[in-house]
């Protein structure tokens, strides 16, 4: 069968995950593009005996090197040499998504555009002339609705017809001077065996790309075009901007021309803004941000609660049938023990939690289909900008809640290397979701009727900790550098329920794939080390568990909880966090023995500080490499050394703090 | 002249930019604001302002908002 490639673009919130899901069904991953951390999802349909692989970009306004996320869609539709490139655009607002086509005109790509949301500009009365667009332009305008499918069996078509041949596609004139300067530029790096089309690289040239210029920096190039660059800035000084504003004054001679707005004789206060007067109020938006972190943990235990302690029977009955079963076949002690003790025990104790992570994620898909998320960047703005940072960085933080690793690499998306680094060592502080079974798990022995709130506590400590780290860390390395935020706030939409459920299904899969392999090498390992030596009964203070959590007891006695098995269940959770309540689950005993055995080392007090401490210190061992990865070494090394260390404070201060007054 | 980070909510054109970082200036205008901009302020300062120009919302920090200058068109 045949193979085509195609890339899906598009600015932010044009719709852009819905037409994926629309085009490639479930035949969906998502994986790293080599080289780099950025996440693409890449999908695949047949259509005519031809099978497409489509690569869905993150959504860009420009391909500048801005942000990492810009520099790395740009390396891709320039490497990857797709068949088609589909531009989604928001049909509501075409004139800035068509800016992004501009740019893919430059990149000389085989452009179809998906004027995406049709049903939305009608019900506002935008009409748009897509034939005239198309003969204006040189590509094609196919009009969708992605979340109703229409129009997809037409776009899919568009694109069996135009990946079979190359499109001659429109040329924008930025007027003689311009035009003279790229020319002169052209001719000047035309044989550095660039990958990108000359004029394209010229014109990165003028806007002062400064990737593009270092590349030419290294072939002793720059100054010659610095020189026609110079020349140009005599007739117009503000030459990048200038390039960015024919860009648009083109766009808007097209849009002007092919759409007609209907005029109406009263405008209705648009839906969006009417939300917007509340959310992003000074005092109501972070109220109402607040709301809604709290009802998110409390519907996270209200409902998921009921499934987890269906998944928990459904394990402890497996566990005593599979020990009946084995002793039955006369199988060694030490087979029965793996898989119920270790096995079944600590595998299970982190499954159980499987609801409330799925419901956890499918809440933050809601939030962030609706627009929610921009709003809650926006609301926080004032408070970030205390410790140094901007609304954007919350974007990063609130991700983290789900994984501090995505979390982490989504920095990309902010524009200054301090920022970056600020959010990086915060963000280890957001409660990811591979805490949650921790939380579950103690809440539910020793704060069983205000698991709710002691939950949503431990969110805001986290965020404060984060917070508080961010302020630190500025004051003491990034002392003169201020940013400031700029960013598009979508219009609402009512979340696509099969949108979420992709989603949440993604991430709990993740979840699930890393409890059957290095969660489940985390547990096996611990299983032996609880099972050996033989002189030992299982799991006692004399086996090699108990041994080497002993050598944490006097550092954790001051926090409250000085026993050996806390001390191996943290040391454990260095690797993954899940593994604290899977190590649990194996040295005490198992799902149904560890409340029990729980309510015998911990007090209350010691149990809420035993939770500061995991969910202070770093959440995993691939958190560490993903800083490595995006800071540096340094920076990772100071991110473990200080989390671990606030973890400790934290419990202790609070431990104690609790001794003296409770 | 009034700064956009100063004025009520209502309409407004842009009559200036100046702010010195190049990347601020560049995601502005990749987001289609310019001078001579018409645009609409529907939440003010204290804090970010938002701002409307055609089917674009957007969001400014305060910081930001100070370097835009603007002329109010409508009272």
């Amino acid at each position: 069968m045949e193979e085509k490639n195609i890339i899906l673009t598009g600015n932010p919130n044009t719709g852009k995950t819905t037409l994926f899901n629309a085009l490639t069904g479930l035949h969906q991953k998502t994986g790293n593009w080599p080289g780099v951390t950025v996440e693409i999802k890449e999908g695949s349909y047949v259509y005519r005996n031809t099978r497409f692989k489509v690569i869905d970009l993150p959504g860009t306004y420009s391909l500048t090197s801005f942000t990492e996320d810009e520099k790395i869609a740009r390396e891709i539709l320039v490497k990857k040499s797709a068949d088609a490139v589909i531009v989604v655009a928001d049909s509501t607002n075409l004139e800035r998504n068509l800016y992004l086509v501009t740019l893919m005109l430059e990149l000389k790509q085989n452009v179809i555009v998906a004027v995406n949301m049709y049903d939305v500009a009608q019900k506002k009365g935008i009409n748009i002339d897509t034939v005239q667009m198309e003969n204006i332009l040189g590509v094609k305008f196919i009009k969708t609705v992605a979340n109703k499918k229409q129009g997809v069996e037409e776009l899919k078509e568009t694109i069996y017809d135009y990946s079979a041949k190359k499109n001659e596609n429109a040329s924008l004139h930025y007027g003689i001077e311009a035009e003279n300067a790229i020319a002169e530029i052209e001719s000047l790096i035309n044989d550095i065996g660039s990958p990108y089309p000359s004029r394209f690289f010229a014109t990165r040239l003028i806007e002062k790309d400064p990737e593009f210029i270092s590349i030419l920096e290294k072939k002793g190039l720059y100054v010659k075009v610095l020189d026609i660059i110079r020349k140009l800035e005599e007739i117009c000084p503000d030459i990048e901007n200038f390039i960015i504003e024919k860009r648009y004054g083109f766009i808007h001679g097209i849009a002007k021309e092919c759409t007609k707005k209907e005029s109406l004789l009263e405008e209705k206060i648009e839906f969006t803004a009417r939300l917007d007067k509340l959310f992003t109020h000074s005092f109501t938006g972070g109220a109402i941000f607040l709301f809604f972190m709290w009802l998110t943990f409390q519907i996270v235990f209200t409902i998921g609660g009921p499934f987890a302690k269906i998944l928990h029977y459904l394990f402890s009955f497996a566990g005593t049938k599979i020990a009946q079963l084995l002793d039955i076949n006369g199988l060694p002690n030490w087979i029965i023990s793996l898989f119920t003790d270790g096995i079944i025990s600590g595998l299970g104790a982190i499954i159980v939690f499987l609801p409330n992570i799925f419901l956890l994620f499918f809440i933050f898909a809601a939030l962030e289909d609706s627009g929610y998320i921009a709003r809650a960047a926006f609301v926080t703005d004032r408070v970030m900008h205390k410790v140094g940072l901007h609304g954007k960085s919350a974007i990063p933080m609130l991700l983290g809640f789900g994984c501090n690793v995505p979390a982490i690499m989504s920095t990309r998306t902010l524009e200054t290397k301090k920022d970056r680094i600020i959010t990086i060592l915060a963000l280890p502080f957001m409660s990811c979701s591979a805490r949650l079974p921790v939380y579950l798990l103690f809440t539910g022995v020793f704060f069983r009727k205000n698991q709710g709130t002691v939950l949503f506590s431990l969110y805001i400590i986290g965020i404060i900790a984060g917070l508080l780290t961010a302020r630190i860390f500025k004051t003491v390395f990034f002392k003169s550098e201020s940013s400031h935020i700029i960013m598009e706030l979508p219009p609402y939409h009512t979340p696509e329920i099969k949108n979420m459920l992709i989603s949440a299904w993604e991430k709990s899969y993740l979840f699930l794939r890393k409890a059957g392999t290095m969660i489940f090498a985390g547990v096996f390992v611990i299983w032996v080390l609880s099972y050996f030596p033989l002189s030992a009964g299982f799991a006692e203070r004399e086996s090699y568990t108990g041994v080497i959590g002993s050598f944490l007891v006097p550092v954790l006695r001051p926090a409250g909880f000085g026993t050996w098995q806390a001390g191996v269940a943290l040391m454990s959770g260095l690797v993954a966090k899940e593994l604290v309540v899977g190590t649990l689950g194996t040295v005490l005993g198992g799902t149904q023995k560890m409340a029990e055995a729980l309510s015998t080392l911990f007090t209350p007090a010691s149990a809420y500080a035993f939770m500061l401490m995991t969910l202070l210190y770093i959440p995993c061992i691939a958190t560490v490499a993903v800083i490595k990865q995006e800071a540096g070494i340094k920076w990772a090394l100071v991110a473990t050394v200080w989390s671990i260390f606030t973890g400790w404070l934290a419990a202790v201060l609070f431990y104690q703090a609790a001794r003296l007054f409770l | 002249m009034l700064r956009l980070s100063n004025v009520p909510v209502g309409k407004y054109r842009i009559t200036g930019i100046s702010m010195d970082c190049p990347g601020a200036r560049k995601r502005l205008t990749t987001l289609g604001i310019f001078t001579g901009d018409e645009i609409e302020v529907t939440k003010a300062s204290p804090g970010p302002v938002i701002f409307k120009k055609g089917g674009t919302s957007v969001g400014i920090g305060h910081g930001i908002a100070m370097h835009i200058s603007v002329v109010r068109l409508e009272t």
